[in-house]
């Protein structure tokens, strides 16, 4: 290996070794002292001392004893993924434990990871529909099944999470299966709106559908009109697992159509000439061949939903225990940095098994199609359409009117001058965007300007360090790729509150003082916006192989005229690419900035967040638009220029 | 294994349109019992369509398909009782072999069942769990394929013969009234091709089980088959044995399509005397038509000093060594010849370049319609 590839590993695993994997073993280490662990200062030689020092003085465990002794901890925990879940992930780390102890026991194995799992899952549901009938009103299964109604014990029972991967998963698998099965009409249209939910923060959802289905909205407004009611409030459980799962299904959709397009059509023959129904086919082979592109998407909504601070704060009643919450309260409120880190470690505890589970699920299916030519017919698609297409339509329309309203409803409210007791504005006024554009020219700290001041400088530091991560990662083997592999894909799953919390106990020390600064904002936002850039410049790197560059290698190039003349120009679509998913990202992001950055100089996103908090939604909303179309339009460009080649969207 | 009476299939008028292209034009055949037969055309001439509607897995324009004596055109493929082996065999990549071989197995059982049954056998299919009876048959027909102790791999775990063997197991389990083959061979390489081919021959002989075969490789198709069917076009161009076919083709475009060389039209003709278009004459067997070509054999064609019938001359244009025969490439008036001898028989003093004389045995000329 030539020597400027080695100091480019140098250099990136020192800075991924600095800012990420030191906080994150700080977030541990804080965990255990209750305080900060500044890992960073322990890496000298005195350091090292006062280290172990501190750690035997002051490491204790009692702050995971603190996590069943303080109903709001657990049953945060709780209400975020499920009894039912974590049971069931138990039972199927021993089933397999036990399949690797004893694999001759074949068909017990198979007994229990299939039916076992089911009949356990729909035993906690059951135990804890009924669970004032068998377990007294003091003890422990009444504080973590605190709900007082069966709806609200079962939502406690398989997770809120769970619930809204699931919901987002079947909106998205149906919308995917409507795109690529039927003829439905307008289908570019519907194609066309995916990116719509995807490019709407999701606290806009939150704060679009309080205006329209809140206590005060105009859909409630319109329905105590006729006498009506309907279920949603302004905060409730329900409220924020509908927005989550209207704004993050696309996510599903995206990867079951990616998966769809590699689906070898002889597969569902194959079962039907053999003597399967449609049904049956569907079930046994389609399905489960599509699976683990749908559970890549669900993933994604799942560690979405998991880590979505802002939405879950505006939409969840203030009594209702969240982990991520908890965790900021901690953080902010109480100051209670042990409380804080330990739920943060818990965070990431969860989001590495799902992941190590996905992994299992989706290598040990091994999913690849088989060798040999495919046989890939193309379908004869029918010119006539059937009643089929137009339920199919039917459906696509009432899951992407869902956005759209949320869309509708923020740019009235914008442009509305004031809004009293009527269902709609009487007058209207575009002032609001006026100030909010002169803002940015003029003033030197509007949200709008630290929007972009932030995001560049993240931008291009996060080009660089993931080209770089990109290029050794399809440039060498073995070990050190797979760790850089895996290293990348952490930040991108772990929820931005726990991120915040571990960067905050390394850098906010006399040596490292980078708390509260643009500094540090602009390092997290690189650190965990990096994985968006590595893998879509990875895939044009593994596109165009290495044949090239070895050409260029062999006309007498050296290795800085290959990269400057033949790699760069050849990733440069996955580069533009990979920018603008990192730039969208960046302005997306509540949690981190709001942790991070210096009091009273935030973004645009942290700025919506706040005035909604402040209750100035004519604002919010007006600064929510533009935020929206700053993120739909680059991101339009690149998800529908054929020329890049490469579908955004992780 | 046993196996259920073996059907016939009597296809009538068969037409498949999709959109305004024709794939399969008005094709009538009838397969006997038992029968291995083949549909040998190159690709875009309609046989796997018609491969599709035997199946099931395309409905006729229009045309009939008789299992026996039952109309199975319009019937839904999982009901028709087939077993077939694909071109990219098809094997569902999420199971093991012995789940994609009990595929069949399973789905019988989930249709034939109550519908409380039906929930049950689905979600053991869905978490395979296999009924014991069904993993004996399992068992059975792998060992049949000589892949027992293989149950518990996946496909991709397999080589590209052996996946091969599992799409065979798998639609041989159920014991189906028919068995199709669409180009299962065609991902093999070719040492490989000729060993499965007479595996899929035996174990076909094996089974009784009537058998339609789709291959666009006429050496593959003459070395299987009891009958073949060739199509071009949409249309059936020619039907026989593989001796027939070869010993006799019909047509001027079967005798190209099954590889015969030096294939000459006809230019004008007198009873049993054809002209070709550099006036040489040539006696042949039978009666000729002006509208005809003749087909002269390469190794019917013989080197002469002599005065004889069937006098070609020309002049050599190279010589190949072929190990036990040499071929010579011959330009005469009427195109080039292709000439192959046995190198024993190697006359030693021709040089490229020289005039050669050649003569063929009137007997030995074919004669096909244009």
């Amino acid at each position: 290996m030539s020597s400027y590839r080695v100091g480019l590993g140098l250099a990136l695993t020192l800075f991924l070794f600095v800012f990420l994997l030191c906080p994150l073993a700080g977030l541990l280490f804080a965990a255990i002292l209750g305080e900060q662990a500044p890992v960073l200062n322990w890496l000298t030689p005195g350091g090292f001392i006062d280290a172990l020092r501190l750690l035997s003085e002051k490491g204790t465990l009692d702050y995971y004893r603190e996590f069943f002794s303080t109903p709001r901890y657990y049953r945060g925990f709780f209400n975020a993924v499920g009894l039912g879940p974590v049971l069931v992930t138990v039972l199927f780390f021993f089933g397999w434990l036990g399949q690797s102890l004893f694999p001759r026991q074949k068909r017990l194995w198979a007994w229990l990871r299939g039916p076992g799992l089911i009949m356990l899952f729909a035993l906690v549901c059951l135990a804890s529909a009924t669970r004032p009938l068998w377990a007294d009103s003091e003890g422990m299964w009444a504080r973590v099944l605190d709900g007082s109604t069966v709806a609200g014990r079962l939502l406690q029972a398989c997770g809120y999470c769970p619930l809204v991967t699931l919901a987002g998963s079947l909106i998205g698998v149906g919308v995917a299966f409507c795109l690529h099965f039927t003829n439905l009409p307008f289908k570019k249209i519907f194609s066309l709106l995916v990116i719509v939910p995807l490019s709407m923060p999701p606290f806009l959802g939150a704060l679009a559908f309080k205006n329209l289905l809140g206590d005060f909205g105009m859909v409630t407004r319109l329905f105590h009109l006729v006498g009506l009611t309907h279920p949603f409030s302004g905060q409730s459980a329900l409220s924020a697992g509908l927005v989550e799962s209207f704004l993050f299904f696309p996510f599903v959709t995206m990867t079951t159509l990616s998966a769809l397009e590699r689906f070898d059509t002889s597969l569902p023959e194959a079962s039907r000439v053999l003597g399967g129904s449609n049904f049956y086919g569907y079930i046994t082979v389609t399905l489960p061949t599509l699976m683990p592109g749908i559970l890549a998407g669900s993933f994604l909504i799942f560690v979405r939903s998991f880590g979505d601070f802002a939405t879950l704060r505006l939409l969840l009643p203030t009594r209702y225990s969240m982990i991520v919450i908890e965790a900021y309260r901690d953080f902010t409120g109480s100051s209670y940095f042990g409380g804080a880190a330990m739920l943060s470690t818990l965070m990431v505890a969860v989001i590495l098994v799902l992941l190590a589970l996905q992994k299992y699920v989706v290598e040990g299916g091994s999913y690849q199609t088989v060798s040999g030519r495919s046989g890939a017919r193309s379908a004869h698609p029918e010119e006539t359409r059937t009643p089929r297409d137009g339920l199919a339509a039917l459906f696509c329309g009432a899951v992407f009117a869902v956005p759209l309203s949320f869309l509708a409803s923020t740019f009235l409210v914008s442009i509305a001058r004031n809004w009293g007791a009527q269902i709609m504005p009487t007058s209207f006024t575009l002032n609001r965007y006026g100030h909010i554009l002169k803002a940015c020219f003029t003033e030197y700290d509007s949200p709008l300007a630290n929007s972009f001041n932030l995001a560049a400088p993240s931008l291009l530091g996060c080009v660089i360090l993931s080209f770089g991560i990109a290029f050794l990662i399809s440039r060498t083997r073995g070990r050190f790729s797979q760790f850089l592999d895996f290293t990348t894909v952490l930040p991108f799953v772990i929820p931005g509150v726990a991120f915040a919390v571990a960067l905050i106990g390394v850098f906010n020390n006399e040596a490292f003082d980078l708390h509260f600064t643009a500094k540090l904002v602009i390092i997290a936002y690189v650190v965990t916006r990096a994985p968006y850039g590595v893998r879509t410049i990875l895939a044009s790197f593994q596109q165009i192989g290495t044949s090239m560059e070895e050409g260029s290698r062999t006309l007498g190039g050296g290795e800085l005229l290959t990269l400057t003349r033949v790699t760069i120009p050849l990733v440069a679509p996955g580069i533009i690419a990979g920018s603008v998913m990192i730039f969208i990202s960046c302005m997306q992001d509540v949690a981190i900035t709001l942790m991070v950055a210096p009091p009273d100089w935030y973004p645009t996103s942290v700025h919506v967040f706040q005035e909604i908090e402040r209750g100035r939604i004519y604002n919010a909303s007006a600064y929510g638009v533009i935020l929206f179309f700053l993120i739909l339009i680059p991101y339009s460009v690149v998800f529908f220029s054929k020329r890049f080649g490469v579908k955004p969207g992780l | 294994m046993e196996h259920q009476k073996p059907v016939s299939i009597k296809i009538e008028s068969l037409v498949k349109e999709f959109g305004s292209t024709r794939a399969v034009d008005q094709v009538s055949f009838q397969i006997d019992p038992g029968e291995f037969f083949s549909l040998l055309g190159s690709s875009g001439c309609g046989k796997t369509t018609t491969l599709r509607c035997i199946a099931g897995l395309e409905l006729p324009t229009s045309g009939s398909i008789f299992f026996s004596e039952t109309d199975v055109a319009q019937v839904k493929p999982h009901l028709r009782d087939c077993g077939m082996v694909f071109q990219n065999y098809a094997l569902f990549p999420h199971m093991t072999v012995a789940d994609n071989v009990a595929y069949g197995l399973m789905a019988r059982r989930y249709r034939q069942a109550s519908p409380l049954g039906k929930v049950s056998y689905l979600f053991k299919a869905v978490f395979s769990l296999l009924p014991a009876d069904d993993q004996k048959l399992v068992s059975e027909v792998l060992e049949m394929v000589e892949l027992t102790g293989y149950d518990d791999r996946k496909p991709q775990q397999l080589s590209g013969g052996q996946q091969q063997r599992v799409a065979l197991a798998r639609a041989l389990v159920t014991k189906p009234k028919v068995l199709l083959f669409d180009e299962p061979l065609g991902a093999l390489d070719a040492k490989l091709r000729i060993k499965m081919r007479e595996e899929i021959r035996r174990i076909q002989k094996r089974s009784g089980i009537t058998t339609v075969y789709v291959t666009h490789d006429q050496e593959e198709a003459l070395a299987v088959s009891d009958r073949i069917a060739v199509m071009n076009k949409g249309k059936l161009a020619g039907l026989g044995t593989p001796n027939e076919l070869y010993g006799k083709p019909s047509s001027r475009f079967l005798a190209d399509f099954l590889g015969m060389k030096n294939i000459f039209d006809v230019a004008d003709a007198d009873g049993n005397r054809a002209l070709l278009s550099d006036r040489t004459v040539l006696t042949t067997p039978v009666e000729v038509g002006t509208g005809s070509s003749v087909v002269l054999r390469p190794d019917s064609l013989q080197f002469t000093q002599l005065e004889a019938e069937n006098l070609i001359q020309g002049t050599l244009i190279h010589r190949l060594f072929m190990g036990t025969r040499v071929e010579y490439l011959v330009d005469t008036g009427f195109g080039q010849l292709r000439i192959q001898r046995p190198r024993i028989e190697e006359p030693p003093n021709f040089n490229e370049g020289e005039t050669v004389r050649l003569t063929i045995e009137p007997s030995e000329i074919l004669v096909v319609s244009s």
